[in-house]
């Protein structure tokens, strides 16, 4: 039974292709959006849950409240999580970890690599994190100093093996280190890499020394990530309680000698990644995206359902009769009932395994197109295809069967061809009203993918203080060098009429820099706040065209600048709240020299970094170069010759300005162009449920523009009269998407401190993208039935 | 095998009451060859929907086989029918997305009978009716008078005890309509019951009897 009514379901889609091709192509379309947002949303959603501990384990950060200044510190003094355990007995086990500054360079053998997220951890980091051992043992894997523990991918990297057991490396052009255990990769979607721990005891022995200290500020000083692992029926609520009876026993000295009160932020391991960025923390994701690709990918859903409600409907009217005959011979409603859902599943199917190679056809131009670890998800659907697939199945048959049922009780009208005329004008509401949501749902997605694309290039383009153009950041990582070094690659650089300038910063946009705080006098009160420190010699602000809202520029001829001087952005005025007339100011014994216009350092998602300049060259930062020339290859390969000569066994990094700024959007870049594609995809769907629409509309209306032009209608009226119509389902949709738009947008551009304002034009914009799309989907049927001989249409009826 | 008692069917358009069929009684035996005449309009068809079960009454009785068959939901009507009856049309009424063996099958297929036996049922009558060499095609490949003999194949397939025919020759000519009665006659002589709508006073001379219609009233 089952093959014959697979047999007939299939002739049936033979023998319309116009409506089993358009069908199968919107569910395509679809189905590959949705299992591409859905492997993308759940490499999003496990984020740092492969360790079999994740939802016992915590990071502590703490909010430190000066007046006026709050700031959230995700590195907190080395005494912090030690001595809590000790103190709270629902912690069973804490671990940390002590970043470098910057990247560190390791040398394997002959081979020498920059490597990003180094740290030093304490012997009890595989209790808290049980990463999996190839080689070694956990237990004595970082005991002593010395010792090191790579991921297999670095190993294969380094050693061309994975056993790489008792092999050496050298950190920093330093420290000797031996391999003690190997582990398996941890995917890409955790927050802290821990692809090379090293021992805690290899730090300097004065720095140990100095971290077993018990004094108050070893708590606050920020240098270590400290995470927990929670006993298995304990609860976070338990260290919550505990917490302020600790803080005021061990933190609170230091606390009120700086005037500020700690706050102690608990994250969850897999919320880890999307909380707001912190000072010092590793870049972070935006959940507010998944919400909307999520509900990009629901919206996809929806409007291809619609679409096939819409064909569905329009193939009815061609297929009653046939209906009819089966139910003359016998067919029950649920004969029916069975071939129509042999049908939809088989277009389901069929849909699921063309959206299925289009994806692996696509995922490898998706991952080129969005070059950044966060796609490179492989693509879990197996559950997920079925669970989509029944949820489809259940959503086409329910509205089969509604179709079917409203016509089905009337044999031999369906024999002649008849639906009934109320059934008639039932259907066609039904696809009038469907049609109008796919629009609505379009022009949510259409006018949200506007906005965002805006919002992102007016952050590309916003006025950040500086030029961004033809600027190359190299690399600087001279420690042990004397600084002169750093002076003297610097005056051979210039000697290049490639090279128009070249200046020494310790850190570029984007960066996480070092802090200080500042004794401030706020109203006849003292108050400490904390500022960005920005390390520049004094051809930095001219190279960077930085522009002086006041006073000077740092002078090598005068002794005093390198240690009394600062130059302050926009950003620092406002927030150390120093009024006008700055540079009669002194903070302490420093004077402030000059006050930037602007100089915003940091994403804008987030409110300008206030930033204090110092004037120093130090052997780790960057030697910024603008360049003279077209030539970048050119001016490139001087750069490099020169910097090897200088800095053997160094590995020559380099970035551009421009990008390291577009960096810092990446994420948002990436999103938007998602969103954008499928805005296309969401439109294209809705217009083939459109087109079926359309074909069967004017079917019913061939007679009227037969009468209407025997009496004299001329071929624009007719066309203008088709065209009215869809005018008017553009005008609803709008009309429903405002509301729902303004919402979504509202909601998202909260996530950016510096905002375009709602831009109104791309509400009409959105309706006029939609209107376009809808007129050329349906300008070639309605001018076929413009175009018809009057005396043919008639007779058609 | 059928009686109707005070039958009538009316339509309802725009406040217009029509009675196709009125306060009709009749009975027709088991193994009787009943033609229905009468102008257009006069409720022919409507009568022979009716006596198929393809429409309820507005008022009056039917019994089929002793069965009354008021107020039956669309299911037992379905029922009733697909065991007892076979229908032709005039213009054959075939699925045109499936092949003439699968459209001879399709009584058998919603019956629930298994694909083997059913496929060996209408290969046997296709053969019979000299349309084994056609089994594989689709109707539109057909003359008209083999799709109505496919159609006939059809409504037989599965020996109901009445065929119900509305104007079957209506659109063969006259070589093929002949064919056809005498497909009919002996479907008759082989114990079928046959009611038949027809216009054509010779195809009625085939029948026992001739129903008379005239504005949904029986005249004789």
């Amino acid at each position: 039974m089952i093959r014959t009514y697979i047999s007939i379901a299939f002739k049936y889609l033979v023998r319309q292709p116009s409506y089993s091709v358009l069908s199968i192509l919107g569910f395509s379309l679809a189905f590959a959006s949705v299992f591409f947002i859905y492997s993308h949303v759940s490499y999003q959603n496990s984020y740092d849950k492969h360790v079999p501990t994740w939802n016992r384990v915590y990071r502590l950060s703490g909010a430190i409240n000066l007046p006026n200044n709050e700031n959230i510190h995700a590195l907190l003094g080395p005494r912090l999580s030690p001595v809590m355990k000790e103190e709270i007995p629902a912690i069973v086990q804490v671990t940390r970890l002590f970043p470098f500054e910057e990247k560190c360079i390791i040398q394997a053998g002959s081979q020498v690599f920059f490597e990003e997220q180094v740290y030093y951890a304490d012997s009890t980091v595989f209790e808290v994190f049980p990463l999996q051992f190839m080689y070694g043992t956990p237990g004595e894997a970082l005991l002593t100093a010395g010792q090191v523990v790579i991921a297999e991918s670095i190993a294969m990297k380094y050693f061309g093996t994975a056993d790489a057991i008792g092999k050496q490396l050298k950190l920093n052009n330093e420290k000797t280190l031996e391999v003690t255990g190997v582990t398996r990769d941890l995917p890409d979607n955790v927050h802290h890499k821990m692809h090379i721990l090293l021992s805690m005891k290899s730090l300097n022995p004065a720095i140990l020394e100095q971290m077993e200290s018990g004094e108050s500020e070893n708590y606050w000083r920020p240098s270590a990530y400290h995470f927990i692992l929670l006993g298995e029926h304990n609860s976070i609520e338990e260290v919550k309680a505990v917490f302020p009876s600790f803080y005021d026993k061990y933190m609170a000295e230091f606390g009120n000698f700086l005037k500020a009160d700690f706050q102690l932020i608990i994250t969850a391991l897999p919320d880890l990644h999307f909380t707001p960025q912190y000072s010092y923390d590793l870049p972070k994701g935006n959940r507010s995206y998944r919400y909307l690709l999520m509900a990009a990918g629901i919206f996809l859903l929806l409007i291809a359902l619609l679409n096939y409600i819409n064909l569905l409907s329009a193939s009815m009217a061609s297929r009653t009769r046939s209906l009819g005959i089966f139910k003359i011979n016998g067919a029950e409603r649920s004969h029916v009932y069975k071939l129509l859902i042999a049908e939809s599943l088989m277009i389901i199917l069929m849909s699921a395994g063309i959206a299925w190679f289009l994806l692996t056809g696509v995922e490898v131009w998706f991952r080129e197109q969005f070059d950044g670890t966060q796609l490179n998800s492989g693509f879990r659907t197996g559950s997920f295809l079925v669970l989509i697939l029944i949820v489809f199945a259940a959503f086409t048959l329910s509205f089969l069967l509604s179709v079917i049922s409203r016509v089905y009780g009337q044999p031999i009208r369906l024999l002649k061809g008849e639906a009934g005329q109320f059934s008639k004008r039932r259907l066609y509401g039904l696809v009038k009203g469907s049609i109008i949501l796919q629009f609505t749902l379009s022009v949510i997605l259409i006018i949200s993918s506007l906005l965002i694309t805006r919002q992102v290039q007016y952050l590309l383009k916003a006025d950040v203080g500086y030029t961004t153009d033809n600027i190359l950041q190299v690399k600087l990582h001279a420690e042990g060098l004397p600084v002169d070094k750093i002076l003297s690659f610097k005056q051979e650089l210039k000697k290049s009429p490639m090279v128009r300038e070249a200046a020494y910063s310790s850190n570029v946009p984007g960066e996480a820099m070092g802090t200080a705080h500042f004794k401030i006098d706020v109203d006849g009160q003292e108050a400490s706040k904390i500022v960005s420190l920005l390390a520049i010699d004094a051809d930095y602000l001219p190279l960077m065209e930085m522009k002086f809202r006041e006073g000077r520029n740092f002078d090598r001829d005068r002794p005093t600048d390198p240690q009394g001087g600062i130059i302050l952005n926009e950003a620092c005025i406002v927030f150390l709240g120093l009024g006008d007339k700055l540079t009669d100011k002194r903070i302490g014994n420093i004077e402030i020299l000059g006050v930037l216009e602007s100089g915003k350092y940091n994403s804008l998602h987030d409110q300008s970094r206030p930033v204090a300049m110092y004037f120093q060259t130090g052997n780790r930062g960057y030697m910024n170069v603008k360049l003279n020339t077209a030539d970048i290859g050119g001016a490139l390969d001087y750069i490099r010759k020169n910097y090897e000569a200088f800095f053997e066994n160094i590995p020559f990094e380099y970035s551009f300005l421009d990008q390291t700024v577009e960096e810092m959007y990446r994420n948002d870049i990436n999103q938007s162009k998602l969103l954008g594609i499928f805005t296309f995809l969401s439109i294209l769907i809705a217009n083939i449920g459109l087109f079926g629409l359309v074909a069967l509309l004017n079917r019913k209306r061939i007679r009227e523009i037969g009468i209407r032009k025997v009496n004299g209608a001329q071929k624009w009226q007719i066309v203008a009269l088709l065209g009215r119509q869809l005018l008017l389902w553009v005008g609803m949709a709008l009309l429903l998407a405002i509301p729902v738009t303004w919402y979504i947008s509202t909601l998202w551009l909260q996530n950016f401190a510096t905002r375009i304002n709602f831009p109104w034009w791309i509400i009409p914009l959105g309706g006029l993208i939609i209107l376009c799309t809808a007129l050329l989907t349906t300008s070639f049927i309605t001018l076929r039935a413009a175009n018809r001989n009057p005396t043919e249409t008639l007779r058609y009826e | 095998m059928i009686q109707t008692h005070h039958l009538t069917k009316s339509f309802h358009t725009d406040e217009i009451e029509t009675n196709a069929v009125k306060d009709l009684t009749l009975e027709i035996e088991q193994g009787e060859f009943v033609a229905i005449m009468g102008p257009s309009g006069c409720g022919k068809t409507t009568l022979l929907n009716l006596l198929g079960l393809m429409e309820k009454p507005s008022s009056g009785n039917y019994a089929f086989e002793g069965i009354q068959t008021e107020g039956f939901s669309e299911k037992r009507m379905t029922r009733l029918r697909r065991g007892n009856m076979g229908f032709i049309f005039q213009n054959y009424n075939l699925v045109e997305e499936l092949t003439i063996t699968e459209n001879v099958e399709l009584p058998l297929f919603f019956a629930g009978m298994p694909r083997k036996a059913r496929r060996k049922h209408a290969e046997d009558i296709l053969h019979r009716l000299k349309l084994s060499h056609r089994a594989k095609h689709y109707p539109r490949q057909l003359s008209g008078g083999q799709q109505q003999r496919v159609a006939f194949a059809r409504a037989i397939i599965h020996r109901p005890k009445l065929l119900l025919a509305d104007e079957p020759t209506g659109n063969l000519d006259s070589k093929n309509g002949t064919l056809l009665l005498d497909l009919l006659n002996e479907h008759n002589r082989s114990g079928g019951t046959i009611v038949m709508v027809t216009h054509s006073i010779k195809d009625a001379s085939c029948a026992h009897r001739v129903i008379q219609l005239r504005d949904g009233k029986m005249m004789n």
